[in-house]
């Protein structure tokens, strides 16, 4: 009896249960990985952070959904969403993400009420007692209790630096170790307002420095002829203002900068101590490094709108302009991106604020009225794992998740600079300076070829003994054959260093009397002239390629023959051409061929001193530069003295006077030069005109 | 208390009996439509008449307007072709409200704003034809034919509905489409409210997008309409704004699931230039619906480049006279059948039955993808050259090899790219069979055929047969502007172009049979038995290309013929992808879809693609290397019940960093393969075991922990995506892992 009522019951109860076939929850990622190399182009990369699941105000817990929400923040087990349209704080359970808490109908002591619909951003102090939230319409901000009093009301300061007529519209508030209230409002780009707790303006703090670009130089220039009333019409040249910012828990303040150009730039990014300077490194550059070139809706480019550090210290960014978040290690090295625009899942419509609750990212959408979760894939992980522990002590640890980071992504840098740093920590620094090569850490890279050179100077002290004798040697040899070559031969005036084909070392050493000699005796050789202009064009090319890692970011394929062609062969020609058109106005006693030959010998030490240079730069260390620049501009200084006198022989000019012919030569070589991109653009402009026609004829 | 129990016993019992009752009594149940509740000028009184009738299926129809209802014999489920109470409907607001009252929503343009590119206009037979009275309906054997004529725009479009067994066929009759003088049509949305849900009902809409997904009723996601081609975007457009990432669709099936009942359609003419559109409700439309659209000519445009902006040209693409027939079957299914797993058995029934679809005879293998040869940039003193770089030559492959089959019982199917011609990208269109020198010649290539051979496993040869770099412009695909389509590789950050990488072309579909040809000449001289055509299964195209224009439409049967020719050649055939008409030719799928694109609007993705063809196309999953998070891709893999698939080469992998291959990361074969081993050797046995089976039930049996079962229940596959441990049947399954469960005598 009993059974068949539970068979009934069974059935009944397995009949009611509604139609709902099942099926495993979506997850995707609509975008691709990507990672920098150190020519800033994009390579392929595994994906760092897939999204784990989209939370909407239902999924939340709450009766009405989220109204373009604006803001988030993580304290202790909770993450709060500044729900803007609703005019509320939603407080919701960070793992489970399901509301706890709603504080809405905030009043004043006196019982009015404050509605904070529209606000843009808010924080929590340090005791997690108190919201302050930027009231952004009604230009206030407002300390309220959990319970919704009202404790503070922060209006717009008085100061003296701010214009009279400047609203206090408040967007975001960040609170720090010591309880300062920085309060960015838009359009004041005096940097953000400092407030102490008890609510007194402090100063301002963090503007955004004034960037030299042509265009600032230029109105700066033009403003000095202006008049006053041309003056008040110029836009004035002020900073922007950030766009948001964010404490980390050493108590640095990071602002990001919203992008008007078309590329990232330097400084949408910064890193403030404590007197509001940016700390960052000078060349690092956040977001996206190429150009869109998109012409019909104009181009994308990445401009930041929130910024938060999380709890191991990497720096994420949400980039607007994309719909992506970028993260970044403390070094500004970058782990990944994730994100799009497309409504898919890991796709946004709006994003509107980042936060982050260990390696977890959420990123809320002000138009799709959600939030969306990121988690790390393995990649991601074992990436920031690896991250976190560059420059550690256990570098058996890093090697082993440098080399699974390598197993999963072979295109990467990042895994040879951190087996490299392993390396170098183990004392194994040919190894080293392999791994820093493939990564294309120039710095690191000279670090480890100085410790190595220590060390084979060390290790081969014989060997190194040896090759300096014979260096000596060698230097005793050649100054007892060029003496010996100095000695006048029987019979002559004149040395044997002063042949055809060894005049060039002659004018070397003996310039005034050599350069004479051109007129006298004839000797200028086209052929040694010829040889030294070509021998100025292999040297360069030589140097392209040869010069030493640590000071040579060129790549092989980069490299334009005709580009080099015409910066010796061509100047060479240039440079003579207009000599002798200039000298010829000015009555030169110097014929053409000795315009040729006198420029060709001058190139003489500066080859030499390039050549020196090729060699050492490739022993040579970062810090050791200085010996190069030596070289060169003994090089450069004995050329130009050489040219110069040689001119002045030739020619028979005054000193002055050759001076002179060398400025207007210059000016000559600049003549001709625009002259020939003249007729280049004329040529291009037919030819494009040309093309147009046969466009349009083709498609009538 | 005995008293007490035994009443409840009676009460339920009637309860169960009058609920039959009511059930049977509802198979006789006419169609009707609901009246609305106050007075409205848009309500058309609907009167149905039987037209049409088979043991299985009841067509009504209004003579007056068209408007039709199918009945299923079985369980007297009427499938309205527009919903019957959307008199009473108040909450769909916009073009909806009078989309889904419609039969036929027409997109067209007129002649003269061509040229101007303006945005194309939309018109719906119910506004357009039925508020005119200009529907002209008459019976036919089976069914009726419906003429609508579209008085504004002077367009007459006629549609046949014809039932067979417990099918409707809805068929546009292209070739009798009078257009008129002015108009000229771009798309067609055929019965987009065919079988559509209201917001008081639950169900479900299956999306063929990727794998599959599935779409619930009244899910509530506003601003997001699902409106995608079926094998993907026309390639000779080259889109000006980034496209997202997404899967394709590849099967040209949908469905309407609703308790008990479902509804399936099924394009069976007009596959290759038709898209699949589904609407949830939401607040502002109070239906459910999916359908198919039929894209009869798109407006393509030109930017002009001047000096005073830029100008934009238009031109639209033509309808050819082969274009004559546009045809959607809708099956009606019930009962048990009337989930996704029983979609999908129709789905395959009718590849069987119309399509050639046989049973499986490829092995169950690991599956291989192989890298031959790649052309990298090199420089001389700024002289910028190719050349051929080796990734692995045959020697290297045979190691390989026999590194994984000295350690496992299965065999290999190796799919090896660019071992002829000009390695991974052509540079011509290939004309020959011949394996580079650079990787160890033709009888390197004949050394590792033997050596498969000898382990049971195939060698398929690749050729790719559509895309090109180098080679006449006239065999490539053209725009509608005449201009040879040339698709630039794009950086992975931002829509830009990299400059430096030459275009590829496509080679026009009418000289596609051609090439194939040849090739399947080339390599009978060379012996070589099995063939990947990659390419010409996994994307289609249309040429506007004044001589030698081809529809989309024809694209389909184009590649079918070439499948056939091989197939008939003796050639053991596999395809990258997955399209749907290369499936009845095909041993092997090669990437095969895993997942959906997951669009806001999906709730569950299935592994739809996967249900309908195990055991009958050997299907394989992404490369691990490629994919998101490999183990993940290990799980789908086995919850699909298909092969995984490596991809590797033998050189160092850095070998590809900085050449426009290096999305083939951390693909050297050291890299891999002690894992592979391992996870083969795990898998192979059952692999084997339900090689023969097709997947009879497909379910979540709590959430994220998926059951896939064969043969009725023999085998059970459990895959667990949480990150905890579940128990399945006495089972314990580890988080993210699965367990193979077999019932001796059938399932439970």
């Amino acid at each position: 009896m009993k059974r068949i009522i539970a068979i009934l019951v069974c059935v009944l109860l397995i009949s009611a249960i509604p139609f709902t076939a099942s099926a495993k929850s979506v997850s995707y990622a609509p975008y691709q990985g990507y990672e920098y190399n150190e020519y800033d182009e994009s390579t392929a990369a595994p994906i760092a952070y897939l999204a784990d699941k989209i939370y909407d105000g239902g999924l939340m817990g709450l009766d009405t959904e989220l109204s373009a929400p604006s803001d988030m923040l993580y304290r202790g087990n909770s993450l709060y969403v500044l729900d803007s349209g609703n005019g509320r704080i939603v407080e919701l359970d960070a793992t489970t993400l399901k509301s706890k808490n709603i504080y809405t109908g905030f009043k004043t002591a006196d019982g009015e009420e404050k509605s904070i619909e529209g606000a843009m951003g808010f924080a929590l102090d340090a005791s997690g007692e108190h919201f302050y939230i930027a009231n952004t319409a009604d230009c206030e901000v407002l300390k309220v209790t959990r319970d919704g009093l009202v404790t503070q009301v922060l209006e717009r300061p008085d100061s003296a630096l701010l214009d009279t007529d400047a609203q206090f519209l408040v967007e975001k508030i960040v609170i720090d170790n010591k309880n300062r209230v920085y309060v960015l409002a838009k359009s004041i780009n005096l940097g953000a307002f400092v407030f102490d707790e008890d609510g007194n303006f402090m100063r301002f703090f963090g503007s955004n420095p004034i960037v030299a670009t042509a265009e600032v130089v230029r109105d700066y220039i033009l403003k000095q002829f202006m008049t006053k009333e041309q003056r008040k019409g110029l836009e004035r040249i002020t900073p922007t203002i950030f766009s948001n910012f964010d404490v980390d828990e050493y108590g640095f303040l990071y602002t990001v900068t919203a992008n008007t150009k078309n590329t990232a730039q330097k400084g949408m990014v910064r890193r403030l101590n404590y007197t509001g300077n940016d700390i960052l490194a000078e060349d690092i550059i956040f977001g996206d490094l190429e150009w869109d070139r998109v012409y019909s809706t104009g181009s994308l480019t990445t401009s930041f709108c929130d910024v938060d550090i999380d709890s191991d210290g990497f720096i994420n960014l949400l980039d607007s302009g994309r719909g992506r978040v970028f993260q970044y290690n403390t070094e500004g090295q970058l782990l990944g991106e994730f994100g799009s625009f497309s409504e898919q899942i890991g796709g946004f419509e709006t994003v509107s604020a980042i936060e982050t609750i260990g390696s977890t990212v959420f990123v809320l959408d002000s138009s799709n009225n959600n939030l969306t979760v990121f988690k790390p894939t393995e990649y991601g992980s074992k990436l920031r794992e690896a991250f976190l522990m560059m420059g550690s002590t256990e570098t058996e640890k890093s090697y082993e998740l440098w080399t699974d980071i390598l197993k999963m992504n072979t295109n990467s840098k990042y895994p040879y600079y951190g087996i490299g740093m392993v390396m170098d920590a183990r004392g194994e620094y040919k190894e080293a300076m392999n791994y820093f090569k493939l990564a294309g850490a120039r710095e690191e890279y000279s670090k480890a070829l100085r410790e190595y050179r220590q060390e084979y100077i060390s290790n081969n002290a014989l060997l190194l003994v040896l090759c300096i004798v014979a260096i000596i040697a060698v230097i005793v040899v050649i100054a007892r054959f060029i003496k010996k070559k100095s000695v006048l031969v029987e019979g002559t005036a004149f040395s044997a260093l002063e042949t055809k084909y060894m005049f060039p070392i002659y004018t070397c050493i003996h310039p005034a009397d050599g350069f004479d000699q051109f007129k006298t005796r004839k000797i200028a050789s086209l052929r040694m002239s010829a040889i030294l202009v070509a021998l100025w064009f292999f040297l360069n090319t030589a140097k392209f390629f040869y010069t030493g890692y640590t000071f040579n970011k060129n790549r092989s394929i980069d490299y334009e023959l005709v580009v080099t062609l015409f910066s010796t062969v061509g100047l060479f020609v240039l440079f003579v051409v207009a000599n002798w058109s200039v000298c010829t106005i000015m009555n030169g006693k110097g014929t053409f061929k000795d315009i040729i030959a006198t420029c060709a010998y001058a190139l003489v030490p500066y080859l030499i001193a390039t050549f020196i240079n090729i060699l050492l730069s490739n022993v040579l260390t970062m810090e050791e530069a200085a010996f190069l620049g030596i070289f060169t501009t003994i090089g450069l200084i004995w050329s130009a003295m050489l040219l110069l006198v040689g001119l002045q022989s030739i020619h028979q000019y005054s000193f002055w006077g050759t001076i002179g012919s060398i400025l207007l030569t210059i000016l000559g070589m600049l003549i001709i030069c625009f002259i020939g991109v003249l007729f280049y653009t004329l040529i291009q402009q037919a030819v494009a005109f040309i093309q147009s026609i046969i466009t349009e004829l083709s498609l009538r | 208390m005995k008293k007490i129990l035994s009443f409840i016993l009676v009460f339920s019992i009637i309860l169960s009996v009058a609920g039959i009752v009511c059930f049977a009594e509802d198979t006789l149940q006419k169609p009707s439509v609901v009246a609305p509740i106050e007075e409205d000028e848009s309500f058309y009184p609907v009167e149905y008449v039987e037209v049409a009738s088979n043991s299985e299926s009841i067509l009504y129809a209004d003579m007056k307007y068209g408007f039709f209802a199918l009945q299923n014999r079985e369980t007297g489920h009427i499938w309205y072709s527009t919903p019957n109470d959307v008199a009473t409907d108040t909450t769909t607001k916009g073009a909806d409200k009078w989309n889904l009252r419609s039969h036929l929503t027409v997109n067209y343009i007129y002649e003269e704003d061509i040229l101007s590119a303006v945005a194309v206009s939309s018109t719906n037979s119910q506004q357009g034809c039925v508020e005119n009275g200009s529907v002209n309906v008459k019976t036919i054997a089976d069914g009726i034919r419906v003429e609508y004529n579209f008085g504004d725009i002077g367009v007459m479009i006629p549609v046949e509905y014809v039932i067979k067994g417990a099918s409707l066929i809805a068929k546009i009759d292209v070739a009798k489409i009078d257009e008129g003088k002015k108009a000229l049509i771009t798309d067609i949305n055929l019965l987009p409210a065919f079988g559509a849900g209201n917001s008081s009902t639950d169900g479900q809409l299956f999306v063929p997008d990727g794998c599959g997904a599935l779409i619930d009723f009244n899910n509530g996601v506003v601003n997001q309409t699902y409106e995608k081609k079926i094998y993907g975007d026309d390639l000779i457009v080259i889109p000006e704004l980034d496209r997202t990432v997404d899967e394709e669709i590849r099967l040209p099936v949908f469905a309407t699931m609703v308790e008990n009942n479902a509804l399936m359609g099924v394009v069976t003419a007009g596959d290759g230039s038709a898209s699949i559109k589904a609407l949830n409700g939401h607040e502002t439309r109070a239906y459910n619906a999916i359908s198919s659209v039929f894209n009869v000519r798109s407006l393509e445009n030109l930017v002009m480049f001047e000096t005073k902006g830029r100008r934009v040209i238009g031109r639209l693409t033509s309808l050819p006279k082969e274009v004559d027939t546009y045809e959607v079957r809708y099956t009606m299914l019930s009962g048990d059948k009337a989930d996704y797993v029983g979609v999908a058995e129709c789905y395959r029934n009718y590849l069987i039955e119309e399509k050639g679809l046989k049973k499986s005879t490829a092995k169950p293998s690991l599956s291989l993808e192989l890298y031959g040869a790649i052309d990298v940039k090199a420089a001389f003193l700024g002289f910028e050259y190719s050349k051929i770089k080796a990734l692995t030559t045959f020697s290297q492959a045979e190691k390989i090899v026999k590194s994984i089959t000295e350690k496992t019982d299965a065999p290999v199917a190796v799919r090896y790219l660019g071992f002829s011609n000009y390695g991974l990208l052509n540079k011509k269109t290939p004309t020959n069979a011949n394996a580079m020198s650079s990787l160890g010649g033709n009888k390197g290539f004949k050394s590792l055929q033997k050596l498969l051979d000898e382990q049971d496993s195939v060698l398929y040869a690749d050729f790719d047969i559509v895309r090109y770099r180098k080679g006449s412009k006239n065999k490539a695909v053209k725009d509608v502007f005449n201009q040879p389509v040339e698709h630039t590789e794009r950086l992975r950050s931002v829509y830009a172009t990299k400059l430096d990488l030459d275009p590829v072309m496509l080679l026009a579909p009418d000289k596609l049979y051609g090439a194939a040809n040849k090739i399947l000449k080339a390599a009978d001289k060379k012996d070589i038995s099995a063939i990947s055509l990659s390419t010409l299964g996994n994307m289609i195209y249309s040429n506007s290309s004044e001589k030698a224009r081809f529809h989309r439409y024809s694209f389909p049967s184009e590649a079918e013929k070439i499948f056939a020719a091989y197939k008939k050649a003796g050639i053991n055939l596999s395809v990258e992808g997955g399209n749907a008409y290369a499936l009845p030719y095909v041993s092997r799928v090669y990437n095969s879809p895993t997942v959906s694109s997951g669009y806001n609007i999906f709730n569950k993705e299935i592994p739809f693609y996967q249900i309908v063809l195990h055991g009958y196309v050997a299907l394989t999953t992404t490369p691990m290397a490629q994919s998101i998070e490999s183990n993940t891709n290990l799980l789908q893999t086995v919850e699909s019940g298909s092969e995984f698939l490596y991809g590797g080469m033998y050189r160092e992998s850095s070998e590809v960093t900085n050449t426009r291959y290096d999305h083939l990361y951390a693909t050297e074969y050291t890299l891999w393969i002690d894992k592979a081993i391992e996870n083969i050797n795990r898998y192979y046995p059952t692999l084997k075991a339900i090689a023969d089976s097709v997947i009879t039930d497909h379910y979540e049996y709590l959430p994220d922990v998926m059951v896939t079962e064969y043969g009725e229940g023999s085998t059970k596959i459990v895959v667990n995506y949480t990150n905890e441990d579940v128990v399945f049947d006495g089972q314990t399954v580890k988080a993210q892992d699965y367990e193979v469960l077999e019932y001796v005598g059938g399932g439970n």
